[in-house]
């Protein structure tokens, strides 16, 4: 499915590696940075041979309570209505009564993990993923929580993990972008805005294309700009050959000048993008029975289309399922079943999907929320007892599936309640140091120089989740 | 009694006590030997070897003071004072039930223990002069003073000579060549007269010059005719709009707060605008750099008797709100003035120590407090600035009734409602206020008196309560009497306290009983006995009033002796001014006046061509005070207090002294502006390098510290800083300096000799071919198309189609319009170093296809075809060039456009214009305005829209705000008529059934609402749909019965006015069919927007070959970059 390649790629490579030191590509070639920030996309090699080529992340905005869903806990029966005994540290945030899930559970596959009713698709299939019990982050609020999870720190202007990772690796597809965010905003953002696909303060290039997904059978609505209105086939081919051929002798006259010929090919790219994009973010193209796979729902709809833009090469693909904050469910947890119950049934077919086309061994999916939910019922409010619960920063889950990841692994273990990760626990940091060593890249050397430091995604901290990987 | 005491002292005193430590000279010797002779081999031998220099277990560390205020991850070890609550002492005694300290080895004996104790409950002494770790940046900072090119103070160096060379002009030159030599490099020849002046212009101004303008400089042969345009250039107000812009990238300018998460907020700041004016104005006027600063920092200390100036403020308050968390807020304010006017990377020393700069958390927060007492009034006590130019006297009158209607209720409740809440503070915390006037009386330091969280009291609520007790009150009574006690503290206080109260028969019972009852042992605390008292009543009186509305008072004479008291301090309340009542919560406001506010601030937005200008200025805090340390940069773990300063680094270049009155920005502007400052010259100096060569000669413009990489050429740096420092700080001189000279006048072509040894042009052997950023490339294809609006001044445009200059654009830093970050306008988060420069096809796609540039290319073609008929094509190609590049096209250029042309021109004339046909559906649409007859009930005066600009239909040719459009799928009603859409039914649709569906939805400062009537000429009114608010509705009728030759007009009417009556609707008319199966579907359907874009002349199936070929100019390299 990748398109042919074209003669701008060679040279686009060329002069990446000029940029990397080898000389001898004649004079031309001998442009030195101005080349390589023309072209801060060039494709680069990895640190070391990678287990997954890209990355689809299923954000769970909000953050999916694991006790309802992939971490069974009988206890809270033992002790439902009442406060839970006193062990583990003694919080401020350890209140309420406890109160177990209302949602029933069964078991599922060979490691015999119960799974809620709520991802009965996933449970079937639990032997095709690893589930992560043990997450643990530093934030209890939503904002820095979430900037904790897309950007490794709290830091203002930090750059998100899908920028660091097209920093590190560059691009696939020259015809489309590489890091692309989707998110059914219908013009708004989610809550923290841009947080979670920024570059910081890295160049804006690295910066995740946000595609607003509230609209989309209309693929000019996806992507901007993306046909002209008044000239087609040949006569806007013919427009682009004159511009072509009045950049060329601007260029001949000037003797060479990479970031006049960055900006010449950068035309070029557009023209194939205009039938690039058009093609990839055309989801009427699906036939029926992928559609019937994944189903209508924005979830659904969004990660299809994923699955579209990692096959033509997109490396890093962020998916909100729903643009506010659908898994933050504290007066009850009704509101939990519809968003969940979709999430399960689009992430279920995603894996079929990807699996059937060979596509899931290089790809890397997702599904993390910023944190996880307390095991305790939300105290009152307004004089009436609310049924859902409370963030928790201290436990949550993680689903991982595809490239160089174990399947069929239950890692890492809360407490009894299910109110602390208690055995393996997983920082933020180590999951990705662990995204980042799958893709081919050593956390602690994928730096970039800010403000006179070097700064990584990891910040300080971050180690490899060994027990994970395939 | 006598409460005499100025304001001013008051201030001062809480101010000095912060950070004032009386210790007299014998005390330190005795307690620094104590610490050396008891303590520190104590805390090597025990504790260092897991908590030192090596390890830091835990991330604590003893080997300094700091360290241990600092502590570890169990927050702070040493609480100055109180052993019994500090960490250290607690692990070493047992005292601790989960930890003890050593985990190996002997426990501390109980002498060690006890000089602990002591060392802590006596203030925690350190020798500060012998650090233990000496290897800090902070501990050797002489050294990297004396060493770092940064920080040595700047000397005008000594310019080189090379006789050998008539090339260099100016000084500049000299360093360039010694260094171009060095590398046996040579410079590169003289540019030639259109590129000279081309460069020139999209240097300084922003903008191409005209094809007359180049003609004109080419044939100048006088000796100084660049210097000349140089000059000229200077002069023009659009070089304030370019440089300006660049300046704003510094002080991260945007017309909005950013994210917010409160409900109701108005995300825009009504008068960012003010300040992006005063910028302008400030380099077009060349104010001194030093005073530019100085007015940015602090020009209201500095008797603006110019209100204009007091809009540099704005510098201070256009950031970003971080959601209001004030520690982040006055954060990126520290952030701003260090790395924008000194390059100083602070903000790692928010949460500690700099790693490799000597800069310190002292710095931070001294800076910090300096913020912190600048306090932001409310938008209406914002100082207004003068009404804006208004030559319409229609809109002058508009504003005087909207004032009324809208603004003035709202002003009115603001200030009830915060006459309410002062009111309110003044009863409630008696407590506090009282424990206040006693300090004062009684000399105590404010500081000293503990108000809780009650710590940002109003300076006037103690005017207030001091006037109230010189009136002839009890209360007044008993204060003297209270005062007049003799006996100091202690018991025996308590006891003549009774004494003297049982000899006071007329008093007040419930203030005698407490008095009694509490035995208080000190003046001070008998007051705050008194206050509670008032305090207790009024809350018993809440609950009264809230039972019995009506209830006249307390039977209690004695309750109802305190309030009367209270009424009385009520009426001193109320009695405040709006400017008084301006000075009261600044900064602490409670949520429900801050949400008025924000009432006000949207109908200001609203209004804002309208409205007087204010300054986004901020105002001395009243009660000034110092900042603690925030221990790991958390707000809510307060270390020691530092006083409001400036880096100790540069205390002496710089002349620091103690900050005696005020926050401190007068000083702050001072400091940064002195001559001895080694930084703030060098670094404006490199920032103007960077945007003439787009290179700096400090790759990093924000980073002066130790990591950046040195000057590529030192002398230079410090030769133009020198020059501007000593030579009046005029930036107008020191581009005249660069522009002047060899160096910037080169040719920019590759040469390759040159390319091989310096191929990033380190050493300036050629100027820099620049590619233009998006304000001027945006600016530069309105002006060649004649289009360009450069009026200075005014409310940003939010139309980013708009023909006003880029820099007058609404820049909203929550959601940029999606075209500004491709072509890498920052989101403006923070001060920006330098721009990006990426070529992304995003930003191809733009100017490819979008409606903007495509625009422009059919104005060129107008403008070109109305001289020339496509018969004399050479002509109209060498006129096209002439407009867009300021020149003729070379010959083969011209063979190029020619052959386009004529290819391009054959496949288009195979459909010509004119007998283009419009498909039969499309020519059911029509757009008009007209008038609907609420009585009969149908529509009058229908009259098409005859002007059309490229997007919208209108009413008249010189479009205002007042008339009446047509879009695609959206418009505007006229002052007095209706605007309607109407469609015209399409022959043979004979007997089918008809559905009308649509959403309608008002812009986002939806007006006083419109009515919305579906009119059928066959049925007269269908129906008709009131809107008062902007939210959607959709539109829906069912059945219409339609014959040929019908039609259906959709009509929208304005009600009182129609200012901000603009809406989308989009819709569609739909034919139902019935199939076999008898289920309906859509057998035909004309959709508002469909139609609308085949039926305008303009969106005719393309653009001709004359567009195509200004297109192509306009968005070639030739256009995009200036050699």
């Amino acid at each position: 499915m990748l398109p042919e390649s074209f003669s701008s790629m060679s040279r686009r490579e060329a002069v990446a590696r000029c940029g990397l030191g080898m000389a001898g590509l004649g004079v031309g070639m001998l442009l030195g940075k101005e080349a390589l920030a023309a072209q801060p996309l060039a494709a680069v090699p990895p640190h070391f041979a990678p287990r997954a080529k890209r990355v689809i992340h299923l954000f769970l905005n909000g953050g999916l309570s694991h006790v309802d869903t992939f971490d069974y806990k009988p206890a809270l029966t033992k002790y439902a209505g009442k406060p839970l005994p006193g062990v583990g540290p003694d919080r401020d945030d350890r209140q309420g009564n406890a109160m177990p899930s209302p949602f029933k559970f069964q078991q599922h596959g060979s490691n015999g993990l119960m799974v809620s009713e709520l991802f009965e698709n996933l449970g079937r299939k639990i032997d095709e993923v690893c589930v992560v019990q043990s997450m643990h982050t530093d934030a209890p609020e939503h904002g820095d929580a979430r900037q904790l999870w897309h950007c490794g720190s709290i830091a203002q202007n930090a750059p998100s993990s899908g920028a660091w990772v097209t920093y590190g690796l560059g691009t696939e597809n020259e015809n489309l972008p590489a890091f692309v965010a989707l998110c059914p905003g219908s013009g708004q953002l989610p809550e923290d805005g841009s947080t979670g696909w920024r570059a910081g303060f890295m160049p804006p290039i690295y910066q995740g294309t946000l595609v607003d997904t509230g609209e989309m059978r209309d693929v000019e609505k996806l992507i901007r700009n993306v046909r002209n209105p008044f000239l087609k086939g040949a006569a806007h081919r013919r427009q682009m050959d004159l511009l072509h051929r009045l950049n060329q002798r601007h260029l001949a006259a000037r003797g060479g000048d990479a970031a006049l010929e960055g900006r010449i090919q950068s035309y070029e790219m557009a023209y194939r993008m205009q039938a690039a994009a058009t093609d990839a973010f055309d989801l009427s193209q699906e036939p029926a029975h992928v559609h019937k796979l994944y189903g209508e729902t924005k979830p659904a709809q969004q990660l299809l289309l994923a699955r579209r833009l990692i096959e033509r090469g997109v490396r890093f693909v962020q998916v909100w399922p729903y643009h506010n904050q659908p898994f933050d469910n504290h007066e009850n947890l009704t509101s939990l079943e519809p968003v969940a119950r979709h999430c399960d049934r689009a992430i279920s077919a995603l894996l079929a999907d990807l699996k059937m086309r060979g596509l899931l061994e290089e790809t890397l999916v997702v599904m993390c929320g910023e944190f996880g939910r307390m095991p305790t019922a939300e105290g009152e409010m307004d004089g009436k007892q609310r049924t859902g619960r409370n963030h928790n920063p201290h436990c949550f889950n993680a689903i991982l599936a595809g490239g160089g990841i174990r399947s069929g692994v239950v890692y890492g273990a809360s407490d009894e309640f299910g109110y602390e990760a208690a055995e393996n626990p997983v920082h933020i940091h180590d999951l990705q140091a662990t995204i980042l060593h799958l893709l081919g890249l050593d956390h602690t050397r994928l730096t970039y120089r800010h403000a006179g430091r070097d700064f990584r995604l990891t910040d300080v901290g971050g180690n490899v989740v060994k027990g994970i990987l395939a | 009694m006598c409460i005499s005491f100025s304001l001013h002292v008051l201030a001062l005193s809480w101010a000095l006590f912060l950070c004032a430590v009386t210790t007299t000279v014998a005390d330190d010797r005795a307690k620094l030997d104590y610490f050396e002779n008891n303590i520190r081999p104590l805390l090597v031998e025990k504790c260092a070897s897991c908590h030192g220099e090596d390890a830091q277990e835990n991330g604590l560390r003893v080997d300094s003071r700091e360290a241990l205020l600092l502590g570890g991850q169990r927050g702070e070890a040493v609480i100055p004072g109180d052993a019994e609550a500090s960490l250290l002492y607690r692990v070493v005694s047992g005292e601790e039930e989960d930890l003890v300290m050593p985990p190996e080895g002997d426990m501390l004996s109980e002498e060690e223990q006890t000089h602990l104790a002591h060392w802590i409950n006596d203030g925690v002494t350190w020798s500060g002069k012998q650090q233990a770790n000496a290897d800090t940046p902070l501990a050797q900072m002489e050294t990297i003073q004396a060493n770092h090119w940064a920080y040595r103070p700047i000397e005008l160096p000594d310019v080189p000579t090379h006789k050998d060379w008539d090339w260099p002009r100016e000084a500049i030159d000299q360093f360039v060549l010694r260094g171009l030599l060095e590398k046996g490099l040579t410079p590169s020849a003289e540019a030639d007269r259109r590129t000279l002046i081309r460069r020139a212009y999209f240097d300084l101004i922003g903008l191409p010059p005209s094809y007359e303008a180049v003609e004109a400089f080419v044939a100048d042969h006088r000796k100084n005719a660049y210097e000349r345009l140089i000059e000229r250039l200077l002069e023009r107000p659009e070089y304030g709009q370019r440089w300006g812009r660049h300046w704003l990238d510094v002080a991260r300018y945007s017309d909005t707060r950013g994210h917010t998460n409160v409900p109701g907020t108005e995300i825009r700041y009504p008068y960012a605008w003010t300040y992006r004016d005063y910028v302008i104005d400030a380099l077009n006027q060349d104010l001194p750099y030093d005073q530019f600063i100085t007015e940015q920092l602090a020009a209201d200390l500095f008797g603006a008797n110019d209100k204009e100036k007091l809009a540099a403020l704005g510098f201070l308050t256009v950031g970003r709100r971080f959601l209001d968390r004030q520690h982040r807020i006055l954060g990126e304010r520290v952030d701003l003035v260090s790395r924008g006017l000194m390059g100083i990377t602070i903000m790692c020393a928010k949460c500690h120590d700099h790693k490799f700069d000597p800069l310190s958390m002292r710095d931070f927060y001294a800076l910090y407090g300096i913020f912190e007492n600048a306090a932001e009034p409310l938008a209406i006590d914002l100082p207004e600035m003068g009404v804006q130019s208004q030559s319409d006297p229609e809109k002058k009158q508009r504003f005087e009734s909207l004032l009324n209607e809208e603004l003035n209720p709202l002003r009115h409740e603001l200030v009830a409602l915060r006459r309410k809440l002062i009111v309110e503070e003044l009863q409630q915390k008696a407590e506090y206020y009282l424990a206040l006037v006693a300090a004062a009386e009684m000399g105590t330091e404010f500081g000293k008196v503990d108000l809780g969280d009650n710590d940002r009291l109003s300076l006037r609520g103690i005017e207030i309560w001091q006037q109230l007790l010189q009136q002839d009150t009890t209360l007044a009574r008993f204060w003297e009497t209270l005062l007049a006690i003799e006996e100091e503290e202690g018991e025996a206080y308590a006891h003549e306290v009774t004494r003297v109260l049982a000899e006071d028969e007329g008093g007040n019972r419930l203030l005698h009983e407490k008095l009694v009852s509490e035995k208080p042992q000190s003046a001070s605390a008998a007051l705050r006995v008194i206050g509670r008292v008032l305090g207790s009543v009024y809350e018993r009186w809440e609950k009264l009033q809230k039972l019995d509305p009506g209830d006249q008072g307390f039977a209690d004479p004695a309750a109802e002796e305190i309030r009367q008291l209270l009424l009385l301090l009520a009426e001193a309340g109320k009695a405040q001014s709006v400017e008084e009542q301006g000075q009261w919560f600044l900064g602490r406001e409670p949520e429900s006046l801050l949400k008025k506010s924000h009432e006000i601030e949207s109908v200001l937005v609203k209004y804002r061509e309208l409205v007087p200008r204010r300054a986004m200025a901020v105002v001395e805090n009243p009660l000034v005070r110092d900042t603690a340390i925030h221990i790991r940069g958390n707000p809510k773990k307060l270390g020691p207090v530092v006083p409001r300063g400036f880096y100790e680094l540069f205390s002496e270049d710089c002349e620091v002294t103690a900050v005696k009155e005020g926050s401190g920005r007068a000083e702050l502007a001072r400091w940064i502006t002195h001559a001895g400052n080694p930084l703030t010259a060098r670094v404006i100096a490199n920032r103007i390098w960077g945007w003439h060569f787009g290179q700096h000669l400090v790759e990093t413009p924000s980073d002066f510290g130790t990591r950046s990489a040195a000057p590529t050429h030192p002398q230079l740096l410090d030769y133009l800083a020198a020059t501007l420092r000593d030579g009046g700080w005029s930036l107008k001189d020191l581009h005249r300096q660069i522009m002047h000279s060899a160096t910037y006048r080169q040719q920019s072509l590759a040469r390759q000799e040159a390319m091989a040894i310096d191929p990033d042009n380190q050493c300036y052997w050629r100027k820099n071919r620049r590619r233009l950023e998006f304000e001027p490339m945006r600016d530069a294809m309105l002006a060649v198309t004649g289009e360009l609006d450069t009026a200075l001044a005014g409310p940003p445009v939010d139309d980013i189609d708009s023909p006003r200059r880029s820099i007058y654009l609404l820049h909203d830093r929550r959601s940029m319009a999606p075209v500004l970050p491709t072509f890498d306008v920052p989101a403006a988060n923070a001060t920006l170093p330098k721009r990006s420069e990426t070529t992304v096809p995003q930003q191809a796609l733009y100017l490819m296809n979008n409606g903007f540039v495509t625009r422009r290319a059919a104005q060129l073609s107008r403008h070109t075809s109305s001289v020339h008929s496509d018969a004399q094509t050479d002509k109209r190609i060498t006129a096209l060039y002439r407009r867009i590049y300021g020149r003729d096209p070379s010959a083969d250029e011209l063979k190029d456009a020619e052959a386009f042309i004529a290819e391009a021109a054959s496949a288009f004339l195979s459909r010509p214009q004119s007998a283009r046909e419009i498909p039969p559906e499309d020519a059911c649409w029509s757009y008009g305005t007209g008038r609907f007859d609420t009585d009969q009930q149908t529509v009058h005066d229908f009259q098409p829209l005859p002007y059309f600009d490229g997007r919208r239909w209108w009413q008249r040719a010189s479009h205002s705000w007042q008339d009446a459009y047509l879009s695609a799928d959206g418009g505007r009603p006229g002052h007095q008529t209706a605007v309607i859409r109407r469609w015209q039914a399409p022959p043979g649709a004979v007997g089918a059934r008809y559905l009308l569906r649509g959403n309608f939805k008002g812009g986002p400062h939806f007006g006083d609402g419109v009515d919305i009537h579906v009119v059928s000429s066959r049925q007269g009114l269908l129906k008709t749909f009131p809107r008062d608010t902007a939210e959607s509705m959709d539109i829906h009728l069912e059945n219409l019965e339609i014959e040929p030759g019908d039609s259906l007009d959709l009509v929208v009417t304005p009600r009182g006015e129609n200012t901000f009556d603009d809406f989308s609707w989009s819709l569609r008319i739909v034919e139902v069919g019935i199939n076999a199966a008898g289920t309906p579907f859509a057998a035909a359907q004309w959709r508002s927007e469909d139609a609308f874009q085949r039926s305008v002349p303009f969106w005719e199936g393309g653009m001709d070959p004359w567009e195509q070929l200004a297109q192509v100019l306009l968005i070639s390299n030739t256009f995009m970059f200036v050699d």
